[in-house]
């Protein structure tokens, strides 16, 4: 009775885990450091001790004249739109993640897996090849945003159809929902080659490089778009977190406790597409980030959404931050494509997770 | 008052529910009986809203259900599914928080805490409260569902409630199953809620309903007070065995006791 008496009301769940407050303020920390680490770390190296000295000076905080003015420009210029872009990157794709995983109701759920990604990287091949042969008026009305728009709504039609065929009587059939990802993946995959076929040779480089997954692509006006979509798309899904735990228990279940199940999934999968399409146009394909960063938010903290979705927006833009510094180290002064890097620790886990899965569907 | 009215559901061409006809009144238990197939669950879900019957009206309180919003109706009403599988691994007094959603906007407060709590203490689950659902047993299960569905009907509008219960002790012992419709009686006594419990045991409907719908081939082939319902003749129509009813030794209810 003491430990129950103990146990404060902000951790109803108990069972032993971390308590809201103190985990988002942990990683909010880990992601500051990450951040500047990142931003410190280049073929030009700028000690962390300057990049916040120049931050503060751009801040009008500090004076400015004591700084290095190279590293000031590489700074401004080049490294923190780059940090900004993969925090905001990964923080989208691991919100959306989360909320796919809870619409789907299975921690399987990941954008790259079951064809989202695919069905935007497709839109967004043939918005590249178009763009300036038949559309050049409509890449020029909407900028930036031309390739994001594109993508997001290849993102919708891949993620409508995954689950129109997964989900049958209110319950969704996770094989269905993995296969029908392969398909559409396929299909995304041979309509991408196709669009490189006909593409130029400007294109096709900008088609091959983004299909890979960088973050090279990141500048001020880039970053620009992407804050807006995609920080739109994700405060969508925080706000899901309610009726998304109601949905854990069930369609039927959650109807009956009055969540508004149609609305809910139109809300959550507009939101995820929005975010993987906007993520997708900017930087390609990067699997995986979905995947791994709400698993581990849940393991660390349960599956409530509350904390999950915001935990995991933290999470998801350390782990892309945390990729960038080693996508751009390890081959320097070459650098891996992130998408590159992310399948090669997000895919074994994927397997290690469908291997603990395996019992539950009677592999 | 939950009233249904002629209702036909129809899966291809066979009627699941032919022409079922029920009432519901605050305060009552009443036990839906009958073989396996013979409609119980499909005649509950219509009653829920899950599914929309093929012919037929229901109307809570003179209003038909599909009038009110998923929201509304969640404050006047819970449904106990037979099974409910959790996606994730949510702790049991999370499960039961759960219930307060038509109650509470953001995070479950203090008094939702202790209602939960104290829900849980009394279908003899208040030790599992942090265990994670997912490694519950069957039985405890149903007790964490069944307590989610009880603090779901708690709130602060006059309305009479209804609690709709799938086969809710199907899955426990002995004493648990006594535990668990002990406290759907007393809620339907104290707290103006009509309880409608899809039941397997005769012998547990005799003592615990009200009334006692029989069911077989989706129609309803009686509809009364259990000494009235469980006769001999009934019974073994109903249950295609063959059925022997005496007084209950310990109360005037009626005991089943049945043969091949």
């Amino acid at each position: 009775m003491a430990t129950v008496l103990r146990r404060g009301d902000d951790d109803p769940g108990g069972s032993g885990r971390l308590p809201a407050a103190p985990v988002i303020v942990a990683l909010a920390a880990v992601l500051l450091v990450t951040s500047v680490l990142a931003a410190a770390t280049g073929a030009f190296h700028i000690p962390p001790a300057d990049v916040l000295a120049i931050l503060a000076a751009q801040a009008g905080l500090a004076d400015a004249s004591a700084n290095d003015a190279r590293a000031s420009a590489v700074l401004m210029q080049i490294r923190l739109p780059r940090v900004l872009f993969a925090m905001l990157a990964g923080a989208a794709l691991a919100v959306s993640g989360a909320v796919l995983q809870g619409l789907f109701r299975n921690p399987l759920a990941d954008p790259a897996l079951i064809g989202i990604s695919g069905g935007a990287a497709l839109a967004a091949a043939w918005a590249i090849v178009l763009n300036t042969r038949l559309l050049p008026g409509v890449s020029a009305l909407l900028g930036p945003f031309s390739l994001p728009v594109a993508a997001f709504a290849g993102a919708l039609l891949a993620a409508w159809l995954v689950q129109r065929l997964a989900s049958l009587d209110g319950a969704t059939s996770i094989a269905v929902m993995l296969l029908a990802g392969i398909a559409i993946s396929a299909l995304a995959g041979a309509g991408i080659g196709l669009a490189a076929y006909v593409a130029s040779d400007e294109q096709l480089r900008n088609i091959t490089f983004w299909q890979l997954g960088t973050l090279s692509d990141a500048t001020w006006r880039t970053l620009g778009a992407l804050a807006v979509l995609a920080g739109a798309a994700t405060c969508a899904g925080l706000r899901l977190a309610r009726p998304l735990d109601a949905l854990a228990l069930g369609e039927a279940e959650a109807r009956h406790l009055g969540v508004d199940i149609e609305q809910l999934k139109r809300i959550g999968m507009i939101a995820a597409a929005l975010a993987v399409g906007t993520v997708t146009a900017f930087c390609g394909i990067i699997g995986f980030v979905a995947l791994v960063a709400p698993h581990i938010v849940r393991i660390a903290c349960g599956p409530a959404h509350r904390l999950l979705l915001p935990a995991c927006a933290l999470a998801g833009a350390i782990l892309m931050t945390l990729a960038d510094i080693v996508a751009r180290t390890v081959l320097a002064p070459a650098e891996l494509p992130i998408g590159v890097l992310t399948a090669f620790i997000g895919a074994p886990f994927f397997l290690l997770l469908l291997l603990r899965q395996r019992r539950l569907w009677g592999a | 008052m939950l009233t249904a009215h002629d209702l036909v559901f129809q899966a291809g061409k066979r009627a699941l529910v032919d022409r079922a006809s029920v009432s519901l009144a605050p305060g009552e238990v009443v036990a839906v009986l009958g073989e396996n197939g013979a409609g119980k669950s499909t005649l509950l879900r219509l009653l829920a809203g899950e599914r929309a019957p093929h012919a037929g009206t229901i109307t809570l309180d003179g209003t038909p259900l599909a009038c009110f919003s998923a929201a509304a109706l969640a404050r006047r009403r819970a449904v106990l599914p037979q099974d409910t599988r959790v996606a994730f691994g949510y702790s049991a007094l999370e499960v039961v928080l759960l219930g307060r959603y038509p109650w509470t906007h953001g995070a479950p407060g203090s008094g939702d805490v202790a209602l939960a709590r104290a829900v849980l203490a009394r279908v003899d689950a208040a030790h599992l409260e942090s265990r994670l659902i997912t490694t519950l047993s069957g039985g405890e299960r149903a007790r964490v569902h069944l307590a989610r569905t009880v603090v779901q009907l708690v709130g602060d509008t006059p309305d009479a409630r209804f609690l709709l219960l799938d086969e809710p002790t199907a899955s426990l012992d002995l004493a648990h199953q006594h535990l668990a419709l002990g406290l759907v009686r007393e809620l339907a006594r104290e707290r103006r809620t009509g309880v409608l419990a899809v039941l397997h045991d005769l012998n547990l409907a005799a003592q615990y309903a009200d009334r006692i719908l029989l069911l077989k081939q989706g129609r309803v082939v009686a509809d009364g007070a259990p000494d009235a319902v469980l006769s001999e003749s009934l019974v073994s129509f109903a249950f295609s065995v063959r059925a022997l009813v005496v007084p209950h030794p310990a109360g005037g209810r009626p005991l089943v006791v049945t043969t091949p």
